[in-house]
Formats: C-alpha cells, sequence, structure tokens
C-alpha cells in the first residue's frame, strides 16, 4: 500500500505514454467515451459544472461523451480537488479497477497543481504525483467549455492553444 | 402532466451552446486567465509585487537549473484566477483574458516565462 | 429571566456578540440553562491555543436578544478534561469529537469514539489546531485506525456505499445496514475531503482571506465569504457603505436562486423526472451565465472584500438581472406547477426521509433542513446582517419533516428570494462599494463573528487575528455540518434503492461544507 508520506518523492514507475500509443487510444475512444469523476477534495465547484456537463445546455452525449457509474466500464478518469489524505487510497482503487487502457484528467487548479491548498499536512496538492495525468484542465472552477476542450483534447479531437512561452523581456533602459 | 412537460420543453427550444463546432465565447469581463506581458514586466527593476499577492504561487521567482539566473514563471496549472495580481501589478503587464480553452497535455505548456537579467557578477556571468 | 442577566461576568465584545469566562466545573449547568430556553440554540463548539494556553469556546445564538454568547472555558495541563455534554445538548456530540482530535481537549464520558475528521493515518496526539506546527509541515503517515463498528446481527447485511458512488457526486461513504432492501440503520463517514481550510487560513492576509473561504464550499462561495468579510469588519469596527449591503444581498439571494434550481433538478434526477432535471438545469444554468457577466465568475468567486465588494453594479447590469428576474419568475412557476402534477415525482417524496421536528430541534438541524421539520430559524430575519433588517420577506416554515416538506420549503424559499431581489433593485443607494483597504485595521488579538443564512443552511464564521493583520485562528460552523448529523435519523424503515437517492438528494447538503 502507498501512504500518504512515501509520496514525497515523484514516483517513477508514472511513465507518459508514447505518441503512438496514445493515438491509438484515441482512435479507439474517439467516438464513444465512458468518464468515471472522482472527487479527492474539491470544494464542490467543479462537481456543479461536471455535472451541468449533462444538462441541455451543453449536452456532452451529442459528442458521444457519457459518464458511467462503475470504473470498470470506464475509460477516463476525471479527478477533481486537491487529493486528500483520505482519498488517496480510494483513487487509486478506482484507477486499478479500470480497464487498460485508461484515461487520466486533472480538472481544476486543485487537482492540477494544488490550487490553494498545495501540499500541506492533509492534501497532496496534485493528481500527478500518484497517477499518470493525460491532460490537465486548469481553471477554478473550469467552465463546462473548459471542460468539454479538455476532454476533446484528451481525444485527439480539438486544437491545444496554449504552448510554453518564453517572453522576451526589456525592461525601461536596459532594452 | 406528461403534456405539460413536453411543451415546456418545446416552449425552451434549443439552448445547446454551438461549442466545439463554432465559438461561444464567454461575457465580457470574465475572469478566464492571467496573461503576461513580458515587454511591461519591471521584474528587472526588483518588482515583485504579483508574485507576493499570488496565493496558489502560480507567479513565482524560479531558478532556472543552471543555478545562477532566476526567471518569473506564470503557471495557469495552480492558478485560481483570481486576478489580483493584474490588480496588484503596477505596470499594467498583467491582464485577464476572458478565454477559456485552457486545458494542456504537459504541466510545461500552461507556463508563461519572463527570464530575469541579472546583474553582471564578478566572475562575468550575465 | 435572560440569560444575559443570569451570568455576572459578562463582557460585550462588539454589538451583539457576548462573552463569558467560565470553568470547566461549572459548563455543563451553564449549558443546560441555556438549553433551557428554547429560543436560545447551540450553535458551535471548537478549541483554540493561544500563546500556549487552550481555550474551549462555545458558542449560543439568543434569538431573542439578536446575539451570540460565546462560553470560553480556559483549560490547562497535558490533556485537559471537561464533562461531556452529549447528556444536556445532543447536538455537540460531533463537535466534542472534533474539538478532542483537533485540539486534544477530552470530553469525559462522551459515548462514542474521539476520531472524526482527520485521516485514519493521522498519528494521535498531534493535534491540528493545538499549536506546534503550520499547514505546510509534513505529518507522518501511521497505521491506519479507522473507526471500528461492531458486526452486523444474523440476518441484516452491511452495505457499504462510497467513497467513490455512482455518478457525479462528492466523497463521502455511508454505512447501510439493511435487512433485506429495508434500511434499518446508517452509520456516517464523512470527512474524506478534509482539506483543513481552517488550519490553511492560518497566517493569512485579509487580501487572502476572502479565496479561502470561498473555497469551502463552491456553490455557496458568496455566502461563506460574505461570512467572513462581515467577521473582519466587525473586528475592524467598520461596516460596508449602504450600496455594498445592499449588492451582497443582492448576490447572496442569486446564490441562493441557482442552489434552490440545482436542488429541485438533483431531486428530479433522484425520482428518475429526466425532464423536471433538465428544466431546472437551464435556470440553474442562466443564473451562472448572469453571474458570469456581474462577477466574472460563474461562482460569484472574488467579489468579497472586506469592507465591501470588489466591483460596482451598472445601471445596465441592473436591467439585465430584472430582465432575466422576468424571466425565471414566470418559468419557475410553470415549472412548480407542474412538478406537482407530477404524481410520480411528488408521491416518491411524500412520507420519505422525516426528520422528526423534536429531533431536529435537540440536534440542531439547521436552514431548510431544520425549517421543513419545523424549526422557525433564520439568520436573515433573526440575526440580520447585510441589508435584510431593511427589507420585507416571509421565512416560510413545513412542520412535516419530510422529503416533500423540504422541496416544498426550497420552492417558497425561490419565491421569497424573487422579492428581495425585486425590492433591492428598486431601492439601491448610491454610494461607494468598498471602503479603503487602509480602513480595514484590526488590532492583535482581536476576533469577532460573522455569520449567514447560506442555501444550506447557516454558517458561522470566528476569526481572531495575530500580528500584522494576519488569521491566528479561523474557524467555520457550516449549516452542512449541522445538517450531517440529524441525517441518519431520516433513514431507518426506507427502501434501499428507492428511497434513499430520494432521501439524500432532499436534504441537499454538501460534503465540502462538512469537511472544509
Amino acid at each position: 500500500m502507498v501512504t500518504f508520506e512515501l509520496l514525497d518523492e515523484p514516483d517513477s514507475s508514472i511513465t507518459e505514454p508514447s505518441t503512438a500509443l496514445r493515438r491509438q487510444i484515441q482512435h479507439l475512444f474517439g467516438r464513444s467515451l465512458h468518464i468515471r469523476h472522482v472527487d479527492a477534495g474539491s470544494c464542490n465547484g467543479c462537481e456543479s459544472e461536471i455535472k451541468l456537463l449533462t444538462s441541455p445546455y451543453y449536452d456532452i452525449h451529442r459528442l458521444g461523451i457519457f459518464f458511467t457509474t462503475t470504473p470498470r466500464h470506464a475509460d477516463l478518469l476525471l479527478v477533481t480537488g486537491a487529493i486528500t489524505r483520505a482519498m488517496v487510497d480510494p483513487l487509486q482503487r478506482t484507477y486499478a479497477a479500470m480497464p487498460e487502457p485508461r484515461l487520466v484528467v486533472a480538472t481544476g487548479a486543485c487537482a492540477c497543481d494544488g490550487g490553494i491548498f498545495g501540499r500541506s499536512c492533509l492534501t497532496l496538492g496534485r493528481l500527478s504525483a500518484i497517477l499518470p495525468v493525460d491532460t490537465y484542465i486548469p481553471g477554478c472552477p473550469p467552465t463546462p467549455l473548459a471542460l468539454i476542450h479538455g476532454l476533446l483534447l484528451t481525444l485527439g479531437r480539438a486544437e491545444q492553444r496554449l504552448h510554453r512561452q518564453i517572453l522576451a523581456h526589456h525592461a525601461d533602459g536596459k532594452a | 402532466m406528461e403534456l405539460g412537460w413536453l411543451l415546456r420543453g418545446w416552449r425552451t427550444g434549443i439552448v445547446t451552446t454551438p461549442y466545439p463546432t463554432r465559438p461561444d465565447p464567454p461575457p465580457q469581463g470574465f475572469r478566464g486567465r492571467p496573461q503576461l506581458d513580458g515587454e511591461r514586466c519591471r521584474i528587472d527593476d526588483g518588482c515583485t509585487v504579483c508574485v507576493e499577492v499570488c496565493l496558489p504561487r502560480a507567479l513565482r521567482l524560479e531558478t532556472v537549473p543552471n543555478g545562477l539566473d532566476r526567471r518569473l514563471v506564470l503557471d495557469l496549472l495552480p492558478c485560481i484566477m483570481c486576478g489580483l495580481c493584474v490588480q496588484a501589478c503596477p505596470t499594467g503587464a498583467l491582464h485577464m483574458q476572458s478565454d477559456g480553452e485552457l486545458a494542456v497535455r504537459s504541466p510545461q505548456d500552461a507556463q508563461t516565462i519572463v527570464p530575469l537579467e541579472m546583474e553582471v557578477s564578478s566572475d562575468g556571468h550575465i | 429571566m435572560s440569560i444575559l442577566d443570569w451570568a455576572r461576568q459578562v463582557r460585550l465584545l462588539h454589538p451583539n456578540e457576548w462573552e463569558v469566562v467560565l470553568t470547566p466545573a461549572n459548563l455543563t449547568t451553564t449549558v443546560e440553562a441555556l438549553c433551557a430556553n428554547p429560543r436560545n440554540h447551540f450553535t458551535d463548539m471548537f478549541g483554540v491555543e493561544m500563546g500556549g494556553e487552550r481555550q474551549l469556546r462555545l458558542l449560543f445564538a439568543l434569538d431573542s436578544e439578536h446575539g451570540w454568547l460565546h462560553l470560553v472555558v480556559p483549560v490547562t495541563g497535558d490533556s485537559p478534561h471537561y464533562t461531556s455534554l452529549v447528556e444536556v445538548c445532543p447536538a455537540t456530540l460531533w463537535y466534542e469529537r472534533e474539538v478532542a482530535e483537533e485540539c486534544g481537549i477530552i470530553p469525559s464520558g462522551h459515548p462514542g469514539p474521539l476520531h472524526l475528521r482527520l485521516p485514519d493515518d493521522w498519528p494521535e496526539g498531534v493535534y491540528p489546531h493545538g499549536g506546534g506546527f503550520s499547514w505546510q509541515d509534513k505529518i507522518p503517515a501511521v497505521a491506519p485506525h479507522p473507526v471500528e463498528l461492531a458486526s452486523a446481527p444474523d440476518g441484516i447485511v452491511d452495505y457499504p456505499l462510497g467513497p467513490v458512488r455512482s455518478g457525479v457526486v462528492e466523497s463521502g461513504h455511508y454505512l447501510l445496514r439493511t435487512a433485506g432492501e429495508e434500511l434499518v440503520d446508517m452509520r456516517l463517514q464523512l470527512f474524506y475531503k478534509h482539506r483543513g481550510i481552517e488550519k490553511r487560513a492560518e497566517g493569512c492576509s485579509l487580501l487572502h482571506l476572502p479565496l479561502i473561504a470561498e473555497r469551502i464550499s463552491g456553490t455557496s462561495a458568496f455566502a461563506h465569504s460574505l461570512a467572513l468579510c462581515e467577521a473582519v469588519e466587525r473586528a475592524a469596527g467598520i461596516e460596508a457603505p449602504p450600496r455594498a449591503r445592499y449588492l451582497r444581498t443582492l448576490f447572496a439571494e442569486l446564490e441562493r436562486l441557482y442552489n434552490h434550481h440545482g436542488y429541485q433538478a438533483d431531486l428530479c434526477q433522484a425520482t428518475g423526472l429526466v425532464v423536471g432535471q433538465a428544466q431546472f438545469d437551464v435556470l440553474k444554468e442562466r443564473l451562472l451565465r448572469l453571474n458570469a457577466r456581474l462577477a466574472g465568475h460563474r461562482y460569484l468567486f472574488g467579489l468579497n472584500v472586506p469592507g465591501g465588494l470588489s466591483r460596482d453594479l451598472t445601471d445596465t447590469e441592473r436591467q439585465v438581472i430584472d430582465e432575466e428576474l422576468r424571466f425565471q419568475r414566470r418559468t419557475f412557476t410553470v415549472l412548480e406547477e407542474l412538478l406537482f402534477r407530477s404524481n410520480s415525482h411528488i408521491d416518491r417524496l411524500e412520507r420519505t426521509g422525516t426528520l422528526p421536528p423534536e429531533l431536529a430541534l435537540a440536534w440542531g438541524a439547521v436552514g431548510p433542513v431544520g425549517r421543513a421539520a419545523g424549526v422557525d430559524r433564520d439568520l436573515r430575519r433573526d440575526h440580520p446582517y447585510a441589508a435584510y433588517a431593511e427589507l420585507d420577506f416571509a421565512v416560510p416554515l413545513e412542520t412535516d419533516g419530510d422529503a416533500l416538506a423540504r422541496a416544498r420549503l426550497r420552492l417558497e424559499e425561490v419565491r421569497q428570494s424573487f422579492r428581495l431581489i425585486d425590492q433591492i433593485l428598486g431601492s439601491l443607494p448610491s454610494s461607494a462599494v468598498r471602503v479603503p483597504p487602509e480602513a480595514c485595521m484590526v488590532r492583535p488579538g482581536v476576533s469577532a463573528l460573522g455569520w449567514v443564512e447560506s442555501p444550506r443552511g447557516e454558517g458561522v464564521h470566528w476569526l481572531s487575528f495575530g500580528e500584522q493583520r494576519q488569521a491566528r485562528r479561523y474557524r467555520v460552523r457550516t449549516g452542512s455540518f449541522a445538517n450531517w448529523q440529524t441525517f441518519p435519523a431520516a433513514v431507518p424503515g426506507h427502501n434501499i434503492l428507492t428511497d434513499f437517492p430520494v432521501i439524500e438528494q432532499s436534504f441537499g447538503l454538501s460534503f465540502a461544507g462538512a469537511d472544509r
């Protein structure tokens, strides 16, 4: 069992899938994706937005994306929250119950990189410390449109808009 | 009874967003994400106001792996889009954008970096 | 005779906020005397450590005085004890466990285990609010020591549900004890989501405290940041400008509206009325979009600041609200009528999940859950804050205590919110919306209370300041925390498959708010 304190060092067994594998997965899930959501210590803002994905305004079913009740039927794990100490084990068990290949999406500032909590005595601070994350959806909480974009990006059906930017810097008088 | 709901649904019409086929922009003033303008940033003059007001440390000063240079990083992953940095920035180098397509595959892609020009040190490093 | 005449050393801290210092020996009699008056309500109990000295603090709402009474019990020694209050005031059950676990002040004679909110692998004797470490310190894990339950008798089956449950829901664990399909008993194991918000707030500045309060429960963000900001303002001895007070009331009611629409949508989902769910989701989404336009955030984050609001409302925006409200009112009336004509929906709510009124009162049920079971309390009326004292609204009350009563009560509250918003838009004073941040001067050692009637019940925030206007101790009691204690009482005798989801949704509680 992985205990909370062992999680300080990055887990070397967590690796990113290769590009070829990723393309194959995207092909498999491209038109039909089943999501299992796990709340690992969110404020309920993310859940509220995720729930609205199935409302008439966003109707995510039209994109071939569905929510499923059991991880055994799920292709994608959608995780929210700052990964509280008590949720580490249930989260890992949920992931283990999913059939391969499986995708993991970190949703919201807390799951992406800790948000206001970070690594604390009660929170792990980021999902990537325990699971291999395919896509990060920042936001606090991410809007339903941001969630749709993130899911489509995971499936290879959308373009990534943000890229690492190194800005040229010219402060006054030093340019 | 069923007829009533049916009528209600029919009256509501189609409300579904055109996204992703067509864009569905958020309202003006929506706090989508902060954006950093390197030209106007005065980090060189020792201004670190934005770093000080940022609660989740989305704005931070980092040491470059070579161990000598430092840089200002705006990391959207932990950012809670509160806009405190935008209010605090004295030169207007930070502003809030309303765009929502922020998902990235790799944490580095969510970073904006301003390299920090160091004073010339004794051994000639810049 | 009022308790304020009876107690001798009462100190007035702030308007409507009194404090009495007691010894552990006379705590029980005082609490007993306070509980004897049905208009006094136990509200909160927590431990505080300051400069090596520990205090047990209790908070009572004195409805007839429109005020609050703090009972302060200084304690000494390595493992300080006091006599458990559960017998004189049953509602203290969870609170005493929390104080014992997080401050090390032990209730002698407490009926249950003391472990409550901290994770199972948390070492014993490490007290988050007992001083000595900061929120960033790493606390090593020990062998998990969960609360063990007696095994089920013959013929009874324990059905564990959670923490990862079906659907897009928050994490929490129910242990359902069933005889066939009938539920005979249940145990709650919440606090999987305990993020240590109160610990996180220690040492935070006035700039950052509202950001933390907003994340206690994202769907009651405005209510919680409002309670926090009012606490800061009381501590500083200032008041938000009139326009800010009215606008705060406006946004608080907008938040109540979208929450109550979401509540009806969830309830429709539980009874399988999918069209109803879709229709209420439409109303909710429209309000969230309105929020985004007014505040730049769909859940009104970043709006409350100590001393007022971070942005004003323009005349155009006022008209936008007015138009949206007209649509909401019209549609809501139709939907409400349709709901009551949908027998498949109403039949499943009627006499389901009944919380008996006497239990609701004794266990301190608050907010819509309490009011649906005859607890006639609403902080907006009984302890007015923001601009509620100047506005006209009714507090609906139901006495059946079942799921239908809770649903009906929220429907009526929506109508009252419409009324409130109409009044605010018609009588919005013109003034600044914020006092300058420099005016928010809080002296070290000062503490104050802020309260709010959030969509899920009363939220009470207590804030004490240290040096440099930084929070030294932050304590939050949310409506959900108070109401979760009463939840198991509504479950026995119902069907696990058909009734339980309805009961759960009809309470409409938040896990995040309770776990903090």
